[in-house]
């Protein structure tokens, strides 16, 4: 088995920003559930049931144009480091790492397209990209998908569509979702409203950080909750109109921020870049605030000697798994919280010509 | 207020425990609650919804007949409705057949639509597509029986069994 580091060697695709002129728009996931067909779901599976999932899979991968170069990882083979480092970084979920039965992870060189083997459904494939790209997320989930579909026969009803292990999924197992960083409209306490209107056509706004009554950081995924009786094209529109609407929303919201209360506004941005770059402890959630307003620094241009880039790097560097692997060694939450400040110190002195393009 | 059982720290944990009829008020902090190995932490997840859901729509739908209901079980893995409804997910793709009639109202409900209509797989589409065909057919050659058009129903056998053959072909495969 090829070790972790084969993979993290190279910075995620989703991290490389695409447009110049900064992102409200993180990145975009696409998922399909599927079932292989005449096997029971994975939690009534048998171990040796579960190794034939990944056999088969393994395979049927092997002979796609889109998954050739992909590598297998048995989860068994992965340290609890290496379980949350993947979790970090989006690649498979809190549930998947902490299972103990027979499962597996096969993820692309550059982590765009990742499938979790054995998690609730056989397969739970997933397509990430940086920034808003629904579209050609969505057309190379369904390229994977029919390149699989050749080599395997997936578990399918003409009434309830593509099933799944729960009913939440079933019908075109798909789920989009797209990552928002919305400071503007978080300090404007806009968020209960934007939340509770999507939630009527059935889109969930989720924090990324933290729980949901006290989320952190101003990340949130925005998806689409329903998977049955919508084509999946109309799913992806869907979500593409609301998505742009709330980005709409946020700009609007910064435009006013900066037209009201100008100094008010350079003040947190220059006070959150002072703390970074002098703290000698971070929490995970004091440093992903700051990063945040740093971000909305950047997009507004009021703050010039630091990289978009930089800081999006800085987010997945500084959480927990990543900061331990880095020390090459375990940490305690002090101990994090000392080496976050000392990365985030070193990555903002640095000067500009070190960053990735 | 103050832990019953340290009496030291503040009560942040306050639960109810009925044995054998019997109801005890408890007020504890969380490290007491910890040692007592007391789960705090009780997220309110799909499954609680659906066993709502589901206990709702069936004591709706046949009051006499919760238990008899819960007790189905698929065929195929053995999962029970009650297991179903606790942990929030089938066993296999049969249980879709299986709780038919409870998960029709369950799926109403959380997807908002009754049916698929987004993408096919080609193989079913074919199989499909077959099996329709043959629906066609069979309702065709009893409507020549029942005409007497004989030289219309020998066409029609030997069409169904081409068809039949190619079906069974697809499942082989």
């Amino acid at each position: 088995m090829p070790t972790l580091d084969a993979i993290l060697q190279h910075r995620p695709q989703w991290l490389v920003p695409t447009s110049p002129g900064g992102s409200i728009a993180v990145s975009t996931r696409v998922r399909l559930a599927r079932n292989l067909a005449g096997l029971p779901f994975p939690h009534r599976c048998s171990p040796a049931q579960r190794r034939d999932v990944i056999a088969r899979v393994q395979a049927a991968a092997a002979r796609t144009a889109s998954l050739r170069d992909a590598r297998l990882y048995q989860l068994d083979g992965l340290s609890p480091l290496d379980r949350q480092t993947l979790v970090e970084c989006h690649l498979i979920s809190p549930e998947f790492a902490a299972q103990d039965a027979p499962a597996a992870l096969l993820v692309t060189p550059d982590q765009s397209c990742a499938l979790m083997l054995n998690e609730e459904d056989h397969l739970r494939m997933q397509v990430l990209r940086e920034e808003l790209h629904l579209d050609a997320s969505w057309e190379l989930m369904q390229r994977i998908e029919q390149e699989l579909e050749a080599g395997l026969s997936f578990a399918f009803s003409a009434r309830y569509g593509y099933l799944t292990a729960c009913p939440t999924n079933v019908g075109t197992g798909l789920r989009a979702s797209v990552m928002l960083h919305l400071p503007a409209l978080v300090h404007e306490h806009k968020m209960g409203s934007v939340i509770s209107a999507v939630g009527k056509v059935g889109i969930a706004v989720r924090g990324l950080y933290g729980e949901q009554s006290e989320a952190y950081g101003n990340l949130f995924q925005v998806s689409n909750q329903i998977t049955l009786g919508r084509s999946e094209t109309e799913i992806v529109r869907q979500l593409h109109h609301i998505v742009s609407r709330i980005i709409e929303h946020e700009q609007a919201t910064r435009e006013k921020l900066i037209r009201s209360a100008p100094h008010k506004l350079r003040n947190d941005i220059g006070r959150a870049y002072g703390t970074l770059k002098y703290a000698e402890i971070l929490t995970s959630k004091e440093a992903t605030e700051l990063l945040s307003m740093l971000l909305m620094g950047i997009d507004l241009h009021i703050l010039t000697d630091v990289s978009r880039a930089r800081i999006a790097d800085l987010l997945l560097e500084i959480q927990p798994a990543h900061l331990q692997r880095r020390c090459k060694q375990t940490l305690t939450s002090e101990q994090r919280d000392i080496a976050r400040a000392a990365l985030i110190r070193e990555r903002l002195a640095a000067p500009p010509a070190e960053d990735a393009p | 207020m103050l832990c019953s059982c340290c009496k030291k720290n503040t009560a942040t944990i306050h639960f109810t425990e009925i044995i054998n009829g019997v109801t005890h008020k408890m007020h504890l902090c969380e490290q007491c609650a910890k040692e007592k190995k007391i789960d705090v932490e009780l997220p309110f997840s799909f499954s609680d919804v659906l066993s709502a859901l589901s206990e709702g729509l069936e004591a709706l739908a046949h009051p006499a007949s919760r238990s008899e209901a819960a007790g189905t079980r698929c065929a195929h893995c053995g999962l029970t409705m009650h297991e179903f409804t606790k942990s929030g997910r089938l066993g296999c793709p049969h249980c879709y057949d299986a709780f038919e009639t409870p998960l029709r109202d369950i799926i109403r409900s959380v997807q908002k639509a009754p049916h698929h209509t987004g993408k096919v797989p080609e193989a079913f589409m074919k199989t499909e597509g077959t099996r329709q065909r043959i629906a066609e057919l069979e309702r065709a050659l009893q409507q020549a029986v029942a005409d007497e058009r004989y030289e219309d129903c020998v066409a029609l056998r030997d069409e169904l069994r081409q068809l039949r053959a190619s079906l069974e072909q697809h499942a082989n495969a």
